[in-house]
């Protein structure tokens, strides 16, 4: 055990707008105030914490700087709506501005999938299969749109998270999604990457179905590899691999 | 094989101002707009693209929406730079407001958590693992006081995050913890031992990494998730 430092730290009192920025962010995630809801005006919050306009301003603008609240000038400050697509575009631009952002969404995703493939072989319900045999059944013939074809292979996965029955995997698969996309629209002008993803994508319902979850977890690890080099050659023969898909 | 239908799903062509904004996307995915880059102005991109400025200013305000683009007022239009602290912000709200149960949180915190210790053993930094060292340090004199607990814990778990180089995890796992953050504060007030605990275990899960040792990493963090677990069902119960 270490011996307790003699002289510890004096824990500071937060500043005042930092006290009032954490009110607010307590309401918002106590949802006792709701996306999309106006704040009172800053006189009348003012006055309610009883502190300066000032304080009051700073508070907010380090809650809007946090991406809590949004200034619709004129109109007002409002709770920003939190929405998966808008996390998944911004993920998306911080990744890009990353060296290795495709790979380190890769190592998130394959982490995710093979998880989610053995939850769904355990828990999926008949509505599940319903929802992934759908899937399959419209992606023959949609590599002629590649932006069709993202949708449904897209449509595949987030039918197989759901079947963990826990939400979660389906906000963070979709969350890295953006990123993962701009992959699949690569990768579909590769040759019969329709009819691979097709196989793929029933070997993994079989397994699915057969409540075998190392199966489903083999079916999905084969199916993310063969995506995976199917990217690295498209890069290769492009003769220019774009700085994120290194590494 | 399955039947091609008869009457196939009309191919609209999009609008022009959704094409411009397109366009504009496609630069930034691929690089030759940068976070941080400002756009040309409304003007030059009109002519550039061939459309008025009204098409133009409606393709800059959908991708405005979608949090591409920002609006400096008086000095333009610009590649939004995105701080990881705002994406783990918004995760975490909407974490909180889909409301899982606490056994859903802990089964994606688990995959996460052992994944983590895994990467941090094969990649961690001598800075990483001074990172670490100093959070146990911290740990170790908050017996009796569950919010500096809480604060040391996180520390060394979100310092875990970082040695894998991969920020993604560290978003992922930071939005992750907060909703355990509440639970681990009051296993520290009412369940006693919680502080020795955490601090044996973060050690043991030091040592792994210090020697970059993958399996021993993720068995050590199984058994302090473990640990953790069941201080947390004697606080629920």
């Amino acid at each position: 055990m270490p011996e307790p430092e003699l002289y510890a730290a004096v824990a500071r009192a937060p500043k005042l707008a930092d006290r009032v920025a954490q009110q607010l962010q307590n309401l918002i995630t106590s949802q006792q105030l709701h996306a999309g809801e106006r704040l009172p005006p800053e006189r009348d919050l003012a006055a309610m914490f009883a502190v300066s306009r000032t304080v009051v301003r700073e508070a907010v603008r380090s809650l809007v700087a946090k991406g809590l609240l949004e200034v619709q000038s004129g109109s007002g400050t409002f709770v920003r709506a939190v929405k998966v697509a808008t996390i998944a575009e911004s993920l998306g631009l911080l990744l890009r501005s990353r060296s290795s952002g495709s790979a380190h969404a890769f190592e998130v995703r394959q982490l995710l999938e093979v998880e989610i493939a053995r939850l769904a072989a355990a828990r999926a319900l008949p509505s599940d299969i319903e929802a992934m045999e759908q899937a399959i059944r419209e992606l023959p013939g949609s590599e002629a749109n590649p932006d069709r074809f993202a949708q449904i292979d897209v449509a595949f996965h987030t039918a197989l998270a759901r079947a963990t029955q826990n939400e979660l995997f389906v906000i963070l698969l979709n969350s890295i999604g953006e990123v993962l996309l701009q992959i699949r629209r690569e990768t579909v002008a590769e040759a019969r990457s329709a009819e691979r993803a097709l196989f793929h994508h029933r070997r993994i319902l079989e397994r699915v179905k057969a409540r075998d979850a190392e199966g489903a977890q083999e079916a999905m690890r084969a199916h993310l590899e063969d995506v995976h080099s199917t990217l690295a050659r498209l890069l290769s023969r492009e003769g220019q691999v774009s700085p994120e898909a290194r590494g | 094989m399955p039947k091609p239908p008869l009457y196939e799903t009309i191919q609209r062509t999009p609008k022009l101002a959704d094409r411009v904004a397109q366009q504009l996307q496609a630069l930034i995915s691929t690089q030759h707009l940068r976070p941080g880059d400002r756009l040309p102005p409304e003007r030059d991109l009109a002519e550039r693209f061939a459309v008025s400025r009204t098409v133009v200013r409606e393709a800059v305000r959908s991708l405005v929406a979608k949090g591409l683009l920002e609006v400096h007022s008086g000095s333009g239009t610009f590649v939004r730079v995105v701080a990881p602290e705002a994406v783990t912000e918004s995760l975490r709200m909407l974490l909180r407001s889909s409301a899982g149960s606490y056994d859903s949180v802990l089964e994606v915190r688990q995959l996460l958590e052992v994944e983590i210790a895994r990467l941090a053993a094969e990649r961690a930094t001598p800075q990483d693992l001074a990172a670490m060292e100093q959070t146990i340090v911290a740990l170790a004199v908050t017996e009796g006081d569950p919010e500096a607990f809480a604060r040391a814990d996180v520390a060394f778990h979100a310092a875990l995050a970082r040695a894998t180089q991969n920020d993604l995890f560290v978003i992922l796992h930071d939005s992750i913890f907060d909703a355990l953050l509440e639970v681990r504060r009051k296993g520290a007030a009412q369940v006693p031992g919680t502080v020795q605990r955490a601090l044996y275990h973060h050690s043991d899960i030091l040592r792994c990494v210090r020697a970059h040792d993958p399996l021993a990493a993720q068995e050590a963090m199984r058994a302090h998730l473990e640990e953790s677990r069941q201080t947390m069902l004697r606080v629920l119960a």
